[in-house]
């Protein structure tokens, strides 16, 4: 079962979903877990948060959002923030994203639709402390 | 001008530690300094009873406190902080331990009376009504041998663009699990007849636009 920890509270999730209804129950779980989260349905507002000081551990992200696939605006993202951990969400498997040019590096986690709440939660601590290896070039 | 009209924006901290009366006795005295407010922070003043309440309905509006439905449990202090007055729970406090879902929290008996209040206040107020309508996809694993009356089915919300759903609210075992959950959703008779008989016959159906209530969503602890 899913359960908030201490090391959760300081750690915040910038979520990206157009879809408003799935954007607030995913903020509500990752809340209920101690994280500390952002939520937008705008990849471009998304990038604008990047730009603001505040601390952002994780940009968890839609493979397929209007304007801007994911793919760029983690690609973006991590240009304005290059320490930022990204956790892609989407109802692809993770060989269907390739068509989105989302190239993950050897077990880096993803989040495959439709979840749980544990599914989330064991996703999200993966993606946070994931490292992808020293010899990986990102797309 | 007040100190308070001066700082707008106010770490919980702050706001608790400018209610205490060392820290307005310094103000009243013409010599309050930064200095002073953190003296007064680390002294972790009792904050009123008012405040508090106030406190927890600002929370529990902006969703960053959840109201308690869960099970509750009274016991000794072990010293933890409580999160809703931030003081630590001492020897002679009584303990509230709180479970809701996958949370557990522990506060002090004053502070979860306060809470249990106010959250009884917002879940009788017309705003906690606040409704997502969103496709609701129920999904078996098709395949040989798969009987519908009886196979696994997921269902889940949202995802209105992928065709499949993004969040799972449950697992009903067959047709009859399946049927009692899309009950108590509020899915009409005929809806749920129209969707046992597609799933007999295809792996998925989708029933557009399912109101879920924020109480919905908590009863399957989401």
């Amino acid at each position: 079962m899913a359960s908030s920890s201490p090391a959760a509270a300081i750690q915040t999730i910038l979520v990206v979903d157009d879809d408003r209804g799935v954007l607030s129950v995913v903020e509500d779980m990752l809340r209920t877990m101690g994280y500390t989260v952002i939520g937008t349905g705008d990849p471009l507002g998304a990038l604008r948060y990047a730009r603001m000081p505040g601390a952002i551990d994780l940009l968890l992200t839609d493979v397929v959002t209007p304007l801007m696939r994911g793919s760029q605006l983690a690609q973006e993202f991590r240009v304005i923030r290059p320490g930022v951990k990204v956790l892609f969400m989407s109802a692809y498997n993770v060989h269907q994203v390739e068509a989105y040019r989302v190239k993950l590096a050897p077990g880096e986690p993803f989040l495959k639709k439709p979840f749980t709440m544990d599914e989330l939660q064991s996703a999200v601590k993966a993606a946070l402390v994931y490292r992808p290896p020293a010899n990986w070039l990102r797309g | 001008m007040p100190v308070s009209a001066r700082l707008s924006v106010l770490p919980a901290a702050l706001e608790t530690a400018i209610e205490s009366p060392r820290f307005r006795e310094y103000l009243a005295s013409g010599y309050g300094t930064c200095t002073d407010i953190a003296s007064a922070m680390k002294e972790e003043p009792k904050v009123s009873i008012a405040a508090l309440r106030q406190m927890i309905r600002t929370r529990l509006a902006a969703g960053s406190l959840f109201p308690i439905d869960g099970t509750v449990l009274a016991g000794k202090a072990t010293g933890k902080r409580c999160p809703l007055c931030r003081r630590p729970i001492l020897d002679g406090d009584i303990e509230q331990e709180v479970v809701v879902g996958p949370t557990t929290v522990f506060a002090h008996w004053d502070c979860y009376s306060i809470w249990q209040q106010e959250a009884d206040a917002v879940a009788r107020t017309p705003q906690h009504s606040v409704k997502t309508l969103t496709p609701l996809h129920i999904v078996r694993e098709d395949g040989d041998g798969i009987n519908p009356p009886t196979a696994e089915y997921v269902v889940s919300f949202g995802g209105a663009k992928d065709g499949v759903g993004t969040v799972v609210l449950a697992k009903p075992q067959g047709f009859d699990a399946l049927v009692v959950l899309l009950r108590g959703l509020s899915i009409a008779h005929a809806e749920i007849g129209t969707a046992c008989q597609v799933l007999t016959e295809q792996a998925h159906h989708e029933i557009s636009d399912v109101t879920l209530t924020p109480a919905v969503l908590r009863r399957f602890r989401l």
